[in-house]
């Protein structure tokens, strides 16, 4: 279950303020959280996942309170519980789509890059179909192929709980259903809670909730 | 451990990614670690050989004017020529009974390589051992220093020709065709890249010597332009022997005054000590165009020159090298700010920023470890081609 409690989050130096009354997403559930550009979406999914820190407020990820968390602590946690995909697809141009797939494993050393994981990276590739484009590099590939990568490295670690920011953003109609549909069967396989971003309202009929951003406020 | 290893693969990844940077970066480095070495390698080395040759040479004798070109051809064999002295010169030394002189004439070259006339006793003198063949007895034989056999491949009973001095000069001399009767054993020094034969086998190149048939009994008239009552004038139809045979070496014979015959120069080696201050003396105060000259003495003058010029080349290479060194520093500092993004995205991944500084120090690591391994290739590669740097660069 995700939680967040009187979150009140502003960036050092910026004038952006972030605040939040409440919210709630049960365990095994999908949602999507939909608002205009710049309302706040990105840095709200930044703070579940516990890459940014809330001034005040309380964050609750499956019973763990995360904003208790040290620094370390927090990061292995997502690590470990938490698979993110990025709005801007975070691939690194000079590793290969499987490198970048298996990136998190060469950077942390709380994970260990072995046969079983490389197989997984591989299936997980022909799964989100991008199998024959596994040694280009981003910068080689399409907008969606970069999309499906990113995808593919979010869910390598078999997360609780899948954050995607804008997922289908710059996508055509039918990769971003292809995309969707490739997050709601990771949810529904491993009964995972799905949150994504987006300001697509076409997409909001495949969610069991749908958060519009306003109203946490 | 695993954390180091996956810090190498992934600033490996990014080397070679951006491989025109990293080649870069690497060659600047190297050239800062390779230069400086090199320097300093062949210096030491230069200075070593120069020493170790002029002082096992007591005195050269030569025509008056530079006695560093002097010193360095009679040495060495190379740089300019001096001008010719004459075997009477040579001579004079014999006769005050205080040394000899070994003559040594380096006119002429077979291809790249100089012919050196000489005599047995140069040899001897600097201890030159044959590894296979046997000395040069007859006009026409030659020995080869171990260098030269090895560049053209020669071995005993093959054969090389003398260069034509100008191929343009009609009046000029044949070349002469040198039987090679003896390879010589290395020595490490300028003798293994020399090809050494009888002086007079020089002369014979010079002109001063030629075998041609015998005008007395010659068939054909054409070539005679008189016939007086001790001698038969030819013209130029007559041909010149250019291989000396033992069929036709009875026919070589000099012309003229064998005093007067030309060296380039002459190794006097003095009885002892005391002979050796009092031929300097002599020749001190020659009237003549004669000098005597201690390369030991000339060749120290040559590397203090040497080490002038290298204290100046230090200056400027630190000076060279820090300003590299700052610039890679300041490129490595500009990358990490143009790749703020790419780290941002790393720790967005999970990875602590202690471990993004590991990326950044991993790659600074491979970089230096890359270019020390291209300077140290560098560094063998220009040991191997030791003699050759010491010739470009100091003599």
């Amino acid at each position: 279950m995700i939680e967040l409690s009187r979150i009140n989050f502003k960036y050092k130096h910026s004038d952006f303020q972030l605040g939040i009354d409440s919210m709630k997403l049960e365990s095994k559930k999908t949602a999507a959280i939909i608002g205009a550009s710049g309302c706040g979406k990105t840095t709200l999914m930044s703070l579940i996942a516990g890459i940014l820190l809330p001034q005040a407020g309380t964050i609750s990820i499956n019973n763990t309170q995360i904003h208790q968390l040290t620094d370390k602590q927090r990061r292995l946690f997502r690590i470990r519980n938490i698979g993110f995909v990025f709005q801007d697809f975070a691939l690194l141009e000079y590793l290969t789509l499987f490198e970048n797939i298996l990136h998190p494993y060469r950077i942390n050393s709380a994970l260990t890059l072995d046969s079983p994981v490389k197989n997984r990276a591989k299936d997980l590739a022909q799964r989100v179909g991008i199998s024959k484009r596994l040694k280009s590099y981003p910068g080689q590939t399409s907008v969606g192929e970069q999309q499906r990568c990113a995808i593919a490295r979010a869910l390598l670690n078999e997360p609780a709980v899948i954050l995607a920011d804008e997922p289908t953003g710059n996508l055509d109609p039918n990769n971003k259903k292809a995309i969707i549909d490739i997050l709601l069967q990771y949810v529904r396989d491993h009964d995972a809670t799905l949150l994504v971003a987006t300001h697509d309202y076409d997409l909001l009929d495949f969610f069991d909730e749908v958060i519009n951003f306003k109203d946490l406020k | 451990m695993k954390a180091i290893r996956n810090s190498l693969t992934i600033a490996y990844r990014y080397l070679a990614y951006h491989k025109v940077r990293t080649v870069i970066l690497i060659a600047a480095l190297a050239i800062i670690i390779f230069v400086p070495l090199l320097l300093d390698m062949v210096v030491r080395e230069s200075q070593s050989r120069l020493n170790a040759r002029a002082e096992s040479t007591p005195l050269i004798l030569g025509e008056k004017g530079s006695s560093l070109d002097l010193a360095i051809n009679s040495l060495y064999f190379i740089s300019k020529r001096p001008g010719d002295i004459k075997m009477a010169d040579i001579q004079a030394i014999d006769d005050t009974d205080l040394g000899y002189g070994i003559p040594v004439y380096t006119r002429f070259q077979a291809g790249k390589h100089r012919i050196v006339g000489t005599t047995p006793d140069y040899f001897d003198f600097r201890q030159i051992r044959l590894s296979h063949g046997r000395m040069f007895t007859i006009l026409g034989e030659a020995v080869a220093g171990s260098k030269v056999a090895d560049d053209l491949n020669l071995n005993v009973g093959d054969t090389l020709i003398s260069s034509p001095e100008n191929l343009f000069d009609l009046a000029g001399q044949y070349p002469l065709q040198l039987n090679i009767v003896g390879i010589l054993a290395p020595t490490g020094t300028a003798d293994d890249e020399v090809i050494l034969t009888d002086i007079a086998t020089t002369w014979v190149m010079a002109g001063m010597c030629h075998g041609h048939e015998d005008l007395a009994q010659t068939k054909d008239e054409s070539v005679i332009i008189k016939r007086e009552k001790n001698a038969v004038v030819a013209n130029a139809k007559l041909k010149t022997y250019t291989v000396i045979t033992p069929d036709n070496l009875e026919s070589f014979h000099f012309h003229g005054d064998q005093t007067t015959f030309p060296a380039t120069s002459a190794v006097v080696v003095p009885n002892d000590e005391k002979s050796k201050t009092i031929l300097l003396g002599r020749y001190q105060a020659h009237p003549g165009k004669i000098q005597l000259i201690q390369p030991k003495q000339v060749v120290k003058e040559l590397i203090q020159a040497i080490l002038r010029i290298k204290r100046t080349l230090d200056a400027v290479i630190i000076t060279v090298s820090f300003s590299t060194l700052i610039t890679i520093v300041l490129v490595f500092l500009l990358s990490i700010r143009l790749r703020e993004k790419e780290i941002k995205t790393i720790f967005r991944l999970g990875c602590s920023r202690m471990a993004t500084q590991g990326f950044i120090a991993a790659e600074i690591i491979l970089i230096f470890t890359a270019s020390l391994v291209l300077a140290g290739v560098l560094f063998l590669l220009a040991l191997s081609q030791m003699d050759l740097l010491i010739r470009y660069l100091i003599v």
